[in-house]
Formats: C-alpha cells, structure tokens, sequence
C-alpha cells in the first residue's frame, strides 16, 4: 500500500510538472472554468429570481443541488484526468508499456494524472456549498452524514462510470466522446431529477445513476430521502461498478495491441 | 470548382469513417436539446418572464438549428494545420487554402444542419410540444439576412482564434474560454433578455447575442425595436474582425516557422 501510494504521488508530481510546462494554458484554463461556474451560478441566480421555483425547489435548495453537482463534476475531473489521455494511449500501444509494470493498471490509467487545476477550483466551491449547507433551515447532524456518504456513493458512481469509458476506448479506441457524454449526462443531473418527466427520470436515476450520484446527496441533505431510496442507491452503485469492473475485464481480454 | 467539389466530397466521407465516434457526437446534442427542453418546460407557467411557455419551447429548439447553421466549424483543425507545418502543403499547391477551408466549412453545416433537423423531428415526435411560429414575413426575411451575418462573424473570430497558432502552440487556451463566454452568451442556454437590463443592453453591443439569440428572437416576437443600430453593429464586428484576421494571416504567414518533420 505505501508503495502504491509513493507511485501515485510520484505520477502526480509528474502530471504538475507536464501541466507547468504551458503556463499561458493552465492560467486561461483556470480562468475558463472559473469564468464557466460564475456564469451558470449567475444563470440560476437570474433564472429563480423571476420564476422562484425550479422543479418545486426554491433558489437556496437549487443552488444546493447545483453546487453538488460541480463537487462531484470537480472532483472526478481533479482525479480522473487522465481519462481523457487515455484513447492516445491506446492508439499509440502505451498501454502495452503500463500493463506489464508491477503495480494495478488503474494507478496510471484512472488516477495517474491529478489535475491540480481543478483542486484550486474546488476551494471555492467547497466554501460556496458550506454557505449554502448552513442556509438550509431545521439542517441535522445526521442530514449531513448521509449527505456524505452518499457523496461517497456518488464518486464510486463516477468511478465506474470511468471505469466504462476506459473500457469502451479499449473495445472502440474512441473516447473523446464517450467521457464528453458521461459529462453531459452528469450535467443533466445539475438541477435535480425532478426536473424530468417519467419514464426518463427512472432511467436517469436509477438505470444510468446519475440521479443517485449528484441528485442524491443534495436530497439526504435537504431531509428528502427516506431510508429505502438511500439503501437502493448503495446496492446500485455497488452493482454499477461490479458491472463496470467486469466490462473492463472483457475489455481486457478483447484487447489486441496496437503496438509501435 | 472541381477540385473544391471533390474536396466536398472527400470531408463528408470522412464523417462516416469512426462511425461510433460520430453516433457518440449527435448523441451529445441530443442529450443537450433534452436538458434544455425539461429545464425550460419545469419552469412554472406563470413565470415573470416575456416569454410564454410555447416560446419558450420554441427557442430550445430553434437555437439548437441556429447553432448547426451558425457555429459549426472545423476552423478548429487550422492550428494544428499551422503547428505541425501541414499548412505548407496546401499553401504551396495550386489550390486556395481558404477556399479549401470555406468547403470544409460548408460541408460541417450541412451535415449538422441535416442531423439536427433529425434529432429535432425525432424529440417533436416524442414530446409533441406547441410551437410558436412567425407568421410576420418581414422578420422572418430580417432573422435570414441576421443568419447570414452571423455565419461570416463567427467565422472570421474562428480564423482569429486559429491564427493565433502562428505565435503560440496553446490555440486551444484561447478557444476554451471563447467557447465557455459563447456557451453563455450567445443565448443557446437561455434567452438573454432574462438578464438585467443594464447587463442586457451592454451584451447587445458584444458579437455573441447575435450567433444565436438574436435571430431566434426575431423568429419568436414581432420587430418593432430598432433593427437598423442592432445590424450597424453586427457589420461593425464583421469589419473589425475581417480585418484582424486579415493581418494575422498576412503578418503570420510571412514569419511562419515550424519545427521540422
């Protein structure tokens, strides 16, 4: 495990050092996504103002529903980035190279590429959502520990997503789009489920669980979950990433080197 | 002619090579139009907007058309052209790289435009929603010619953009946030006039409410605000941006250096 953990500092520390190399990228990167957060908080902010309620939710239990959203949508960025390196890595047959070193593939492949960038995002998000959290009248201990763990759940939930998109670059070599649609998805998410009609809110929630990995933990904190819905959601995403980890061992099985 | 034909022909076979990449890629604006559409439609009806809800409904879909028509481009693919010195190779051939760029152009939007009008015929099939339609011929002949407009202005600013790789190799810094500020306010989330009206009134001396909110607007209310300053500046724009591209191209192609290959 301590050499496991030396590896993944040693490939964060790499991953900065590439990332320093183009300052003027990583500033107006930076920059861009912070421009983009302020711009949809801005939207809502405009938006609730004129029609007061979204879904059913009023400005303050929007803004926590949103502000979910982007920890999540940060923090599987910041995490997962290498991810979106990883169809190059496949067309080029680096990954012949990482699977024969003697350390778990998804190291380098999931979480060899930390992206620093987005962690002096998520500061300020984190201190926004703390604002928000300590806004919501009648808020008990307890809201607040299943909004945690559910916020857990709703990272293994992003990690099998992942998990799906190295695999389907391993079976296709294309995952420009395929992690693009996981972000779309997940933005369908940025609101509430609520905000869909069914049959589409079933399915959003509970067959592509992206309502249980953002729409979740902001319900569990506003008291609107009960104690089946919060037991159904870590059966699913234990089922969710059970089924992601064997597609990634067909994926496996299937792969025929590229070589170079 | 031939040549740009055949060229034609060339870029729009290329659509078909990664078929599943190209599934994945309509299935992102499709995913796009459905979270617009329920997004908009949740909203109660007695909001205080100056919209009814059938407009409402009406502008999602119709800036997803105007974004095919609008700012579609392959203008993202000059810089690498540029970087890796791939440019010389056309440069040097008897053929002009605009013209070459301008069919490629035109085959993006078809191909968009194609398939949007699909996806769009597709989500009114299933969600059957009331359209609010423009029965004015007059703003509907304005929305057309503002069409227009819009598709040179946002060419030329994606030529700037691209240029830009004949100094730098980070194109792409410049375009995120080009894309991000365009996301916003081009209006192809939300119509701008939800905004305040001093925010507003500023936006509409910007280019971006005139790629996709402004002509959806003239589609969705009657024009009885002042066309002739809202086209003086949209052709101001064009002018400016014309022109700095035009110096980019000249001053960056005399310069021009690449690492070899």
């Amino acid at each position: 495990m301590k050499k496991l953990i030396k590896i993944f500092f040693l490939l964060t520390k790499t991953s900065i050092q590439s990332m320093l190399t183009h300052q003027i990228g990583v500033i107006t990167f930076l920059l861009g996504k912070i421009l983009r957060f302020i711009f949809y908080f801005s939207f809502l902010f405009f938006l609730l103002e004129k029609t007061k309620f979204l879904a059913g939710y009023n400005f303050n239990q929007a803004i926590i529903f949103f502000l979910t959203f982007n920890l999540i949508d940060i923090i599987s960025q910041m995490v997962f980035r290498e991810v979106y390196r990883f169809r190059q890595q496949v067309i080029s047959g680096s990954l012949d190279y990482y699977l024969t070193k003697p350390y778990p593939i998804f190291l380098k492949i999931l979480f060899g590429g930390f992206d620093v960038l987005d962690l002096i995002t998520l500061i300020p998000v984190l201190i926004l959502t703390a604002y928000f959290v300590f806004q919501i009248p009648n808020l008990l201990l307890i809201n607040i520990f299943l909004f945690f763990f559910l916020f857990i759940n709703g990272l293994l939930i992003s990690t099998g997503f992942h998990i799906l998109v190295l695999s389907s670059a391993v079976l296709t070599s294309e995952v420009d789009h395929s992690i693009m649609i996981f972000r779309d998805l997940s933005r369908m998410g940025a609101i509430s489920m609520d905000i869909y009609k069914e049959p589409l809110r079933s399915i959003l929630t509970f067959v592509i669980p992206i309502g249980i990995m953002i729409t979740y933990p902001a319900k569990a904190l506003l008291n609107l979950l009960n104690l089946q819905s919060i037991f159904i959601s870590f059966l699913i995403s234990f089922f969710f990433l059970f089924f992601s980890l064997k597609l990634w061992n067909l994926a496996l099985k299937k792969y025929q080197s590229v070589g170079n | 002619m031939k040549k740009y034909f055949l060229y034609f022909k060339i870029c729009l076979y290329q659509y078909f090579i990664y078929r599943i990449n190209f599934i994945f890629w309509r299935l992102r604006n499709f995913l796009n139009i459905i979270f617009l559409y329920f997004l908009w439609t949740s909203i109660n009806k007695t909001n205080s907007f100056s919209y009814t809800q059938d407009q409402l409904v009406s502008y999602i879909f119709l800036i997803n058309l105007l974004y095919a028509i609008i700012l579609s481009t392959r203008t993202e693919e000059i810089p690498q052209l540029i970087i890796s010195g791939e440019i010389m190779n056309i440069i040097t051939k008897p053929i002009s790289f605009f013209k070459l760029i301008i069919t490629k152009e035109i085959v993006d939007k078809l191909v968009n435009i194609f398939f949007s009008l699909i996806e769009i015929s597709l989500l009114i099939f299933i969600f059957q929603p009331n359209f609010y339609f423009q029965k004015n011929i007059f703003s509907l002949i304005i929305m057309i010619i503002f069409i227009f407009l819009a598709i040179i202005l946002s060419f030329f600013i994606d030529l700037i953009i691209s240029f830009l790789a004949f100094w730098s190799t980070e194109t792409w810094a410049p375009r995120f946030i080009f894309y991000i500020v365009l996301s916003i306010l081009s209006g192809s989330i939300f119509p701008l006039d939800i905004l305040p009206s001093t925010i507003y009134q500023l936006l509409l001396l910007t280019p971006f409410p005139y790629f996709v909110y402004f002509p959806a607007k003239l589609f969705l209310t009657p024009t009885n605000y002042s066309i002739i300053s809202h086209l003086f500046i949209v052709l101001i724009w064009i002018l400016i941006t014309f022109f700095l591209s035009f110096i980019m191209w000249k001053r960056g192609i005399k310069n021009y250096s690449f690492y070899g290959r």
